[in-house]
């Protein structure tokens, strides 16, 4: 008689793409960016200076950090700081305060090399500057439909993620892309 | 409760059969918020673009294809590379471009790709009056699902070896590979 308890049963293994992405495969934002309107790429104001967003993402196999990326708007005014958090709101890795360069430009940010397992995760990251602002998936302009994908925030004293999140709920109308490499160089 | 299972689950996701760069052994999944589809769209004569693949099986390719637009001119080469570039594992060589809004398939001698190694999909171009199917995602939004592109990178074909840039170009063909005869 089989008798396999699912508990026993290793994990599914699915490869994960070289990036990942706030919004993209891994969490309900792709999804609900593609249900709720028409897709595209625009750019918007940060919505207040020192605010964290927490974008979910739920990765099903391990993966290996080695530089997080976020795109500029317009201007390249300020600093950042973007990091991930375990589900539980620990923060795991971040690059700290780091200054904004290059208009309208996709900005990496190379940190020592980091392989995590298979879980719940939210990516994270502040700005200094509403001037700078950022990307965007567009079709999204309804906080309550981000609510219910589970993007959070927090406002900061700084630039600085912090140890532990303290999330409040998501106001903002807007999604912002971000997220990190699997390669030091692609 | 603990819950009982009759037999195991799978242990990896299953590979397509055919794959294009919306496949999700592709960018086709993390591109999806940021465009709205194919049309046809001209090419930049000598230009290169790799999309990232990774399969979870060992697929075995017979055919590549890809969809001409509106208009056909030049040679298209496409084909496989190894993740660090240096390596062709095979391609079409450079092939005449013919037949407007069809799928132009070239059969090639079968091989395999092997899984979980992450290579390049790529496909190249010697004519800026070629049209493929292409959709017209921004060079951003191409950046972060990490396609990259090689500008003048024609060499009769693509060549031995490339060197990977970050997108200048917003467009992404609808290309491909199958490992079935019929397409």
């Amino acid at each position: 008689m089989i008798n396999l308890y699912t508990k026993d049963v290793g994990q599914l293994y699915l490869p994960l793409p070289l990036h990942i992405l706030s919004v993209g495969r891994f969490s309900a934002l792709g999804n609900m960016v593609v249900f709720d309107g028409a897709p595209a790429f625009g750019t918007a104001a940060w919505p207040l200076a020192n605010r964290a967003i927490y974008m979910p993402v739920a990765l099903p196999s391990h993966f290996t950090l080695a530089r997080f990326f976020w795109v500029n708007g317009t201007s390249a005014a300020g600093n950042v700081d973007i990091g991930l958090y375990d589900s539980a709101g620990n923060r795991l890795l971040s690059t700290g305060t780091t200054a904004r360069a290059g208009t309208s430009t996709v900005q990496y940010a190379g940190v020592t090399d980091q392989t995590f397992p298979a879980g719940k995760y939210y990516l994270a990251l502040v700005s200094s500057s509403t001037a700078a602002g950022g990307y965007v998936s567009t079709a999204v302009d309804d906080a309550v439909n981000a609510k219910a994908c589970g993007v959070l925030q927090e406002d900061l004293g700084g630039t600085v993620l912090p140890a532990t999140m303290t999330p409040a709920t998501y106001t903002s109308t807007d999604l912002f892309v971000f997220g990190f490499s699997q390669s030091d160089t692609l | 409760m603990r819950t009982r299972t009759l037999a195991p689950p799978a242990l990896a996701s299953l590979g397509n059969i055919t794959i294009n760069p919306i496949s999700p052994e592709c960018v086709g999944p993390d591109l999806l918020p940021y465009d709205t589809g194919f049309a046809s769209a001209t090419w930049t004569a000598n230009l290169l673009i790799f999309v990232p693949l990774i399969t979870p099986e060992t697929i075995t390719i017979s055919q590549f294809f890809w969809r001409n637009g509106s208009a056909v001119n030049g040679n298209t080469d496409v084909g496989i590379y190894t993740f660090d570039g240096q390596t062709k594992l095979g391609s079409t060589g450079s092939t005449a471009n013919a037949g407007t809004s069809a799928i132009q398939v070239v059969n090639v001698a079968d091989f395999r790709i092997p899984a979980f190694k992450r290579l390049w999909l790529a496909l190249g171009c010697d004519s800026s009056t070629q049209t493929f199917w292409a959709a017209n995602a921004s060079i951003r939004a191409l950046e972060i699902t990490a396609v990259k592109q090689q500008a003048a990178g024609w060499s009769s074909g693509l060549p031995a070896t490339v060197t990977f840039a970050a997108p200048s170009v917003a467009s992404l063909p609808l290309f491909g590979f199958t490992g079935s005869s019929v397409i």
